[in-house]
């Protein structure tokens, strides 16, 4: 019993082993081919990564603007204070809505007398102010839904939204994400191609080797294991060399370019993301392109002793 | 040990190459299977290790149907069987050694037991010197000898040779057909498809001949006989 399993475990280690060896041998036999399939995959996640850096600048830049996300809602001159406070409740729960603050038109009055005192003396007007309503959401892009819904309030005369900054971050976000979709798709399904033809031919330049290992009785799977390891690895270096080039050019930026009226997302908020982003879907471009043509080329009948 | 009942073989295009076969191969045995070029003996020992299945027909192996083996199956069929092609089809960037090994690699033997097995090997068929070489540097009787050792260096029960010296002169031929006997001597059965009287007529053994995807004579201790239809 224990020598059969120090068998079966010793047999274990020795496919290993032939796995490693045999990538590796692939890899540096061809290095031209090599570099080319690792600069495609680093070049496609390169523009993924950039995309989703901008994004997340973007969301975080909006999150940031400082007090202009605001929606400001003024109540018709006659509206009772219970109205106004009840629909603030209401308003407190809606979706996106960070706080509801009701300011009465008493207090508005005085903010505004303390305010101009100094030009003008407003204490023999009567009070020309309504009750008002800050709103203030947890992302921009909800501050046009909820000034919209506030429109349709009976109570309700005017609603203020910091609308232009509001809807142009929100047009941007889309256009960089539909952009980002678009490119993405197009450099996956080439990294997908440039990957599987790399591996196409690593088992092309190696057929008398697979031709050999099928006549002795290698399993499909342990003809695989090479070249899905030789993918994978080229999908993890143009992961790792993706990242590492964003990573330098974004600090670089962050460090030597501060932008005043547009904040930064700090660079540590996103190395580890982006480093996960990048790396696993350098794997994952790598193992899935390769596993599939080395299984097309394998799976074809009647090539394998003629 | 080997067992052909009516088989028919027909290929994706429609040229039959197997027309009922019946054959019977004993443990032990040594077979020519002699016959004209494009007569169907590489197809014949194609069903035997199973790189296609017969259209019609049943193929035994060690005691086993293979008509139908499922492609899981087979690897483990190929273990217990070696096989050599006139081609050699050693690997040019591999010393003899390693392309001897490069064959146990391949089933997942550690490296242990291959160096344990490949001296013997080596010795059997007479390149214990020349290990280190690679196969250009050889000649192509010592490349037919590179080739049977990755063949029979699992110990197989069946040793299938495909034209063994049809690339090679009059002497080396005879000396690759004398190994496989030698081999053969060993416990190992060995079935020869080739069309070079020469080697035929100096072992006396069985000889099967086919014609057109017909066995037309079966004979013990026989000679190459060229036949020809009336």
């Amino acid at each position: 019993m224990t020598r059969k399993r120090e068998f079966m475990s010793t047999m274990r280690l020795s496919s290993l082993e032939f796995l490693i060896e045999e990538a590796f041998k692939n890899i540096s036999r061809n290095v031209v081919i090599s570099i080319a399939s690792i600069t495609t995959v680093a070049f496609t996640l390169l523009v993924v990564g950039i995309l989703g850096i901008a994004v997340a600048n973007i969301e975080y830049t909006s999150r940031n603007l400082p007090g202009k996300l605001e929606v400001a809602v003024f109540f018709k001159r006659d509206v009772a204070l219970e109205k106004v406070e009840k629909l603030a409740e209401e308003v407190r729960n809606w979706e996106g809505v960070k706080e509801a603050q009701v300011v009465k038109r008493e207090e508005a009055w005085r903010n505004l007398q303390q305010e101009l005192k100094r030009e003008i003396d407003l204490s023999d007007i009567s009070n020309p102010l309504p009750h008002t309503l800050r709103i203030k959401t947890v992302a921009p892009e909800y501050i046009i839904s909820v000034a919209d819904a506030l429109r349709k309030e009976q109570i309700v005369d005017e609603v203020r939204e910091g609308k232009e900054v509001a809807e142009r971050l929100q047009a941007l976000n889309k256009i960089v994400k539909w952009i980002g979709m678009i490119i993405g798709v197009f450099l996956f399904v080439a990294s997908f191609l440039i990957i599987g033809n790399a591996v196409r031919l690593a088992i092309y330049a190696r057929r008398q080797e697979i031709r050999i290992m099928q006549l002795v009785g290698a399993t499909n799977l342990f003809i695989m294991g090479p070249f899905v390891l030789e993918g994978t690895i080229y999908g993890m270096l143009g992961g790792l060399l993706a990242f590492l080039l964003l990573f330098l050019a974004y600090t670089y930026l962050y460090n030597h370019f501060p932008l005043p009226f547009l904040p930064f997302l700090p660079y540590e908020g996103i190395t580890l993301p982006l480093f996960l982003l990048l790396f696993s879907l350098g794997i994952f471009i790598g193992m899935v392109s390769s596993f599939i043509s080395t299984r097309y080329f394998l799976g074809r009948k009647g090539e394998q002793f003629d | 040990m080997i067992q052909l009942h009516n088989v028919f073989f027909v290929y994706p295009n429609g040229t039959e190459a197997l027309h009922n076969i019946n054959l019977r191969v004993e443990k032990g045995e040594f077979v020519f299977l002699v016959g004209p070029t494009g007569t169907g003996k590489s197809t014949l020992l194609k069903l035997i290790y199973c790189a296609e299945h017969p259209t019609k027909g049943r193929v035994i192996v060690a005691g086993r149907d293979i008509s139908r083996l499922s492609p899981r199956e087979i690897p483990l069929l190929r273990r217990r069987l070696g096989v050599v092609f006139q081609d050699f089809r050693l690997l040019p960037s591999r010393t003899v050694w390693e392309n001897i090994a490069f064959a146990l690699k391949a089933i997942g033997m550690g490296r242990k037991e291959i160096c344990r097995k490949l001296p013997e090997v080596l010795e059997i068929v007479g390149l214990t010197d020349k290990a280190d070489v690679y196969p250009a540097q050889l000649s192509g009787g010592e490349q037919q000898r590179v080739a049977i050792a990755r063949a029979i260096v699992n110990n197989p029960l069946i040793l299938l040779a495909d034209e063994p010296t049809g690339n090679l002169d009059p002497e080396s031929s005879l000396e690759i057909v004398n190994l496989l006997v030698r081999i053969n001597l060993m416990g190992t059965t060995v079935i020869t498809a080739t069309h070079d009287k020469y080697i035929v007529d100096n072992t006396r053994k069985r000889v099967v001949t086919l014609y057109r995807g017909r066995i037309v004579s079966d004979k013990e201790k026989g000679v190459y006989e060229h036949y020809a239809p009336e």
